[in-house]
């Protein structure tokens, strides 16, 4: 369900691709830092992006430090340090990861559910010490599964933005925690709500036609036209858009702009287009 | 405290050119149309007025410094413009709905609900399918909006607060972030919004929303 929220990397400058990416390492290392190494495997576009937008709208400038990583050790690549912004972000993958796995472990077949209840006690056992911090989030993260599992056991009377719901309200309130200003809040618990409900439509999109096939549920099975499903995304991405335009960006105001501007619709698009070939494919 | 020429996002040695692009372009970011029916209009219409005063301040700055003096271009001094917009929800806030508009203003969407929904079938005119759409925006439910705002439009198609709502909304299903209505067709309908739409190109655009 993650890596939709991502920039039109064509339309970044040189530099603004720099700095991008060394957010992106930036969060693998505080993750690898925060959590140990394992960790980095659930870097994401998604909480690189919460990293940024963290750093952009509080007040300390971000600094960038050259270091190797186990990945590429003979050259030195820019980090963005270990600072609050990163801090969150990882904190909050960390909670989105404990979600995904009481999910998963809730309806897999077989294997992948061997696998995941494995992992399930040793992310509860680090994410432990995240929900003492953020007992709020934690509380967020853990009501948005059981929401989710109500909203979906409706069956084929769940409409659209019910099963959106959950999901869309808890990065609300995630994102609503990034700042102490009320007025910055309110917008940004709107963006959340919006691009959280935008990742979602995005994967039920991406699995939309295995689920039908398989007869599983999927948010847009009941959706009377299917030819509308990028008028969905465009209008979710374009809400998102308006709340973050009214935020006050101190820092990677490009880059911003790219993936709120851009990048959101490039990514829907993108999927929409995947989609038709497919069907192109099997006709 | 942000001096204009930051509020507009230009150098303060910028030529009165450049101010007006970048004004222009501010202008359409946060216009109210694109904010009809969404529960942040009121921060938009705030960023308006920064950005207008900004705006007046500047070309009244520069109008007295400079000898030959500064030509405003058809833009009218701040005091014409009869106060800044104060958003779409005062405009009738006279109607039966009222304090149901003013739980919408304060944020208050689950309440504003709840008191719809008592509404009995009978009195549910356009205004409250209108609202309705309105706290379904605000709540997020973005496709069980539409069709109230539609109904809204389609028992009141002269009013100009249900159709701006709805169009917005049209528009960014269609074409996404900064998506705007095109007023190619001529019926009534469409009529009172092409003359606002005309009277913006007459004033050099941007500040319609006065009228």
């Amino acid at each position: 369900m993650f890596g939709y929220i991502k920039p039109l990397e064509p339309q970044l400058k040189v530099c603004e691709l720099e700095s991008y990416k060394a957010v992106y390492c930036g969060v693998c290392r505080g993750l690898s830092k925060r959590f140990g190494p394992a960790a980095r495997c659930t870097l994401s576009y998604d909480f690189t992006f919460i990293a940024m937008l963290h750093a952009a709208i509080n007040d300390s400038a971000p600094v960038f430090t050259p270091q190797r990583c186990p990945l590429n050790p003979f050259k030195k690549r820019p980090h963005l340090d270990y600072c609050d912004s990163v801090e969150f972000s990882c904190e909050m993958a960390i909670l989105m990861l404990r979600e995904k796995c009481a999910d998963n472990v809730a309806d897999s077949s077989f294997l992948p559910y061997l696998g995941w209840s494995i992992l399930t006690p040793v992310i509860e056992n680090i994410s432990s010490d995240v929900e003492k911090k953020h007992p709020d989030a934690s509380r967020i993260a853990r009501e948005m599964t059981e929401a989710q599992k109500k909203a979906e056991a409706l069956g084929s009377e769940a409409k659209i933005d019910i099963c959106c719901d959950p999901t869309a309200s808890a990065l609300g309130d995630i994102y609503s925690l990034m700042s102490k200003d009320k007025t910055t809040k309110r917008i940004l618990k709107r963006m959340g709500y919006m691009l959280g409900r935008y990742m979602y439509l995005c994967d039920a999109i991406d699995d939309f036609d295995d689920d039908v096939k398989k007869n599983q549920f999927n948010p847009l099975s009941n959706y009377p036209d299917d030819s509308e499903f990028d008028a969905v995304l465009r209008f979710t991405a374009a809400e998102a858009a308006n709340a973050y335009a009214l935020l006050d960006i101190k820092y990677f105001k490009e880059i911003l702009d790219n993936i709120m501007f851009m990048g959101l619709d490039a990514t829907a698009h993108s999927l929409i287009e995947r989609r038709k070939k497919r069907h192109e494919k099997s006709i | 405290m942000k001096s204009p020429y930051e509020i507009l996002g230009v150098s303060p040695s910028a030529t009165d050119d450049e101010i007006k692009q970048a004004y222009r372009a501010l202008v359409k970011k946060y216009h109210p149309d694109n904010y009809a029916g969404s529960p942040l209009a009121d921060l938009a219409s705030e960023k308006m007025s920064e950005i207008n005063s900004a705006y007046d301040t500047i070309t009244e700055q520069r109008k007295r410094s400079s000898s030959g003096g500064y030509s405003a271009g058809g833009y009218g001094p701040a005091s014409s413009r009869g106060g800044s917009y104060g958003g779409y929800y005062h405009q009738s806030s006279t109607g039966q709905f009222s304090d149901i508009r003013r739980l919408i203003n304060a944020g208050r969407i689950f309440d504003a609900e709840q008191l719809l929904d008592g509404v009995p079938a009978a009195s549910r005119d356009a205004e409250w399918h209108y609202l309705k759409g309105n706290v379904l925006l605000a709540k997020g439910f973005l496709e069980d909006a539409i069709p109230y705002l539609r109904r809204a439009v389609e028992m009141e198609p002269n009013n100009y607060e249900y159709r701006a709502a709805y169009e917005r909304v049209e528009a960014q299903r269609q074409f996404g972030y900064g998506g705007r209505v095109s007023y190619s067709t001529c019926d009534p309908c469409t009529l009172c919004s092409t003359i606002i739409c005309a009277n913006c190109l007459c004033n050099t655009c941007c500040r319609c929303y006065c009228i």
